[in-house]
């Protein structure tokens, strides 16, 4: 995949989680590979359960232990196997050099300590700023994130900030550190469309300024189609298909890809019925031998019952694991 | 569709809502209110589905209390079957109750955990009415089958079912009545996207089907466009633009419908299209701006528009907007 000389930043390899549950072992992450190379936006695609924010969470260390854990596969910066680090060594790219935006700018942010303190905190103690310097950085990163008035903005809390107003401060929170890569996780998914529309639109202006590779993670194709280069659509642990975003868009190769693609309503144009998929996803505890789409996949087979199929090149850019492309 | 003889089943008469803001003693009379609706009109047709969209805190969910009576309007009327349903006697009162119904954005916590499926979706009928056991299981049956459920379910707890079954149980309770109408609020946000088509077409199978009238609530435009005859937007409390959704949508006026239209419009990264995003946040609705409420976000804002409030104006038949360019 790293063709025409781009370089990958962050490469997963094989990567397993398990979550113990009394409910059993939920094989949540189930042996996935991607790359993620410079500059560029890899959008990671899925319905809840898919595994795709344990995933994200995993990259960081950052998995809910001990329930969740890491069996197996590789987490690679620069070649450099983040799995093998202790905890204090990760404490050194957190934050540093991978940053994350969550979900709800609700939660993400502590109710009692002023925007200030919070954006702070990652600048004294990543890049060792103090004094006017500390302060000065500061607003120069609600600058970049366009917030209003920043110099009042320090003071207040997060209860004063509209939704779309505190995603920015996560934002400016982690990007404080120009880290080399961003991972986003449904950073919009909780805002007004308009807001969204703007956030993205913001976030893709920064990335061209400061070259971040982001590892962008959603359930939304219409966020997909305004942000991704790439994507790599999962389902039930697994990615089962990765192509360039206009590739997915205009020819996609996997079953469950194509009818996600169709089910979603076009707003340019007025239809009678849509096409949905029957059923719905696994759980996670009893994912059977074979292609875990096939309960559901309309172009079933006997074979993809019994086995689950191998990641077969489409064109150099393109892979997708379904027995139809064998 | 609009025809003018036809009598709506449900409307709603220059309603206002305002909640009173803390006062600074607990004796005084309150100061400022929170306007969340104010003088909003608009009817339901019977085996109609109309939508109020907008961004959160623009009144919609508000609206949809006013019409299912958990809030009192501060004035205006609802009419219902061209009654008053603020001065319904009991027996009017059971009637009205009975026809209209409401399935909520949450099927998570709009069920209650410690209730089986029968009498999750059993109860509406018995407080309606007596009803022996074993009736109401067969007419449960019925019910889950109508939503596309496996009757087998019927003693089964919520937490047993996934989303998009808990949703389909959520709707078979509002169905068990035979209401004439259905307040939507939400109803598939909160569902997977794979499950959302299938939900969707289900809410267009029981309009078919039984002719029900629906009031969906949505700020997902696309959702709307596929489920609506006629849209409504609205901005902080108010109607900006009324209009066949076909025609809505191919024809937008309102600046502000523009900017939601293309906030959701399918925006490809590779297409480089012209983003012209919204800027800034809803403003606060205890002081909404003078003049036309939109102004201090309108990219088309002129001197006219913090004066004067625009009235609301016919366009073409069935198609009003309030703004000063038309």
């Amino acid at each position: 995949m790293p063709a025409l000389g781009l370089q990958n930043v962050l490469e997963v390899k094989d990567l397993e989680v398990r979550v113990t549950t009394q409910r059993g072992i939920g094989r949540a992450v189930n042996g996935i590979s991607f790359a993620l190379n410079a500059g560029e936006t890899l959008g990671l695609v899925g319905e809840s359960g898919s595994g795709k924010t344990l995933t994200s969470l995993a990259i960081l260390g950052l998995q809910p232990q001990p329930a969740a854990q890491i069996t197996g596969g590789q987490i690679l910066l620069h070649g450099d196997d983040l799995l093998k680090k202790t905890p204090a060594e990760l404490q050194h790219y957190r934050g540093r050099r991978i940053a994350m935006v969550l979900q709800d700018p609700m939660t993400a942010l502590n109710p009692v300590f002023s925007i200030g303190r919070q954006l702070y905190e990652p600048l004294k103690l990543h890049r060792h700023l103090f004094g006017k310097e500390l302060h000065e950085q500061a607003i120069d990163l609600l600058r970049l994130l366009q917030i209003p008035s920043p110099e009042t903005r320090l003071k207040n809390y997060p209860h004063q900030l509209s939704g779309g107003m505190r995603q920015r401060v996560v934002g400016a929170i982690a990007l404080s550190c120009s880290p080399e890569i961003l991972i986003a996780d449904e950073p919009t998914t909780s805002l007004d469309v308009t807001v969204q529309a703007h956030y993205l639109a913001l976030l893709n202006a920064i990335q061209k300024k400061m070259g971040t590779s982001i590892l962008f993670i959603t359930h939304d194709f219409g966020v997909v189609a305004r942000m991704c280069d790439r994507v790599a659509v999962m389902y039930a642990g697994r990615i089962v298909e990765t192509a360039p975003a206009r590739t997915i868009f205009e020819q996609p190769a996997h079953p469950y890809t194509e009818a996600l693609l169709k089910s979603v309503p076009d707003l340019t144009k007025a239809v009678d019925r849509l096409p949905s998929i029957q059923g719905s996803p696994p759980s996670i505890y009893n994912r059977a031998q074979g292609c875990p789409f096939a309960p559901r996949c309309p172009h079933v087979m006997d074979k993809c019952r019994e086995l689950y199929p191998p990641e077969t090149q489409i064109s150099t850019s393109h892979t997708t694991s379904c027995w139809r492309y064998e | 569709m609009n025809a003018p003889n036809q009598q709506p089943l449900l409307s709603v008469q220059d309603v206002t809502k305002h909640y009173p803001v803390a006062s600074n003693l607990p004796w005084s009379p309150p100061k400022t209110f929170v306007r969340a609706v104010d003088g909003l009109s608009f009817a339901v047709l019977p085996r109609k589905t109309l939508s109020i969209v907008g961004e959160s805190g623009c009144g919609k969910t508000t609206t949809a209390k006013l019409v299912l009576r958990l809030e009192h309007p501060t004035s205006g009327r609802v009419l219902f079957e061209g009654r008053d349903t603020a001065a319904l006697d009991g027996e009017g009162e059971a009637h009205y109750r009975r026809s209209v119904q409401a399935v909520f954005q949450n099927p998570f916590s709009s069920l209650n955990p410690r209730m089986r499926v029968i009498d999750l979706i059993g109860e509406p009928r018995v407080i309606q009415e007596y009803v022996d056991r074993d009736e109401l299981r067969l007419d449960v049956e019925r019910q889950l089958d109508a939503v596309g459920l496996d009757p087998a379910i019927i003693n089964s707890f919520p937490h047993e079912l996934s989303g998009g079954m808990r949703q389909r149980v959520a709707i078979a309770r509002a169905l068990i009545l035979r209401p004439l109408m259905i307040v939507l609020d939400e109803p598939v946000s909160a569902l997977d996207v794979s499950v959302r088509a299938q939900i969707m077409n289900l809410f267009k199978a029981i309009q078919d089907e039984s002719g029900i009238s629906f009031l969906l609530i949505a700020h997902d435009l696309a959702t709307t466009r596929y489920l609506s005859h006629q849209v409504l937007v609205m901005y902080l409390g108010q109607m900006v633009e009324t209009a066949e959704s076909d025609e809505l949508f191919s024809k937008p006026l309102h600046p502000y419908t523009h900017a939601l239209i293309s906030a959701s419009a399918p925006s490809r990264r590779w297409e480089n299209p012209k983003e012209d995003t919204l800027q800034g946040d809803v403003p606060s609705p205890i002081a909404p701006p003078s003049g036309c409420r939109f102004h201090t976000r309108c990219p088309r804002a002129f001197e006219r528009c913090p004066r004067e409030i625009p009235e609301l104006r016919e366009i073409s038949p069935g198609h009003q907007v309030a703004c000063h360019l038309y």
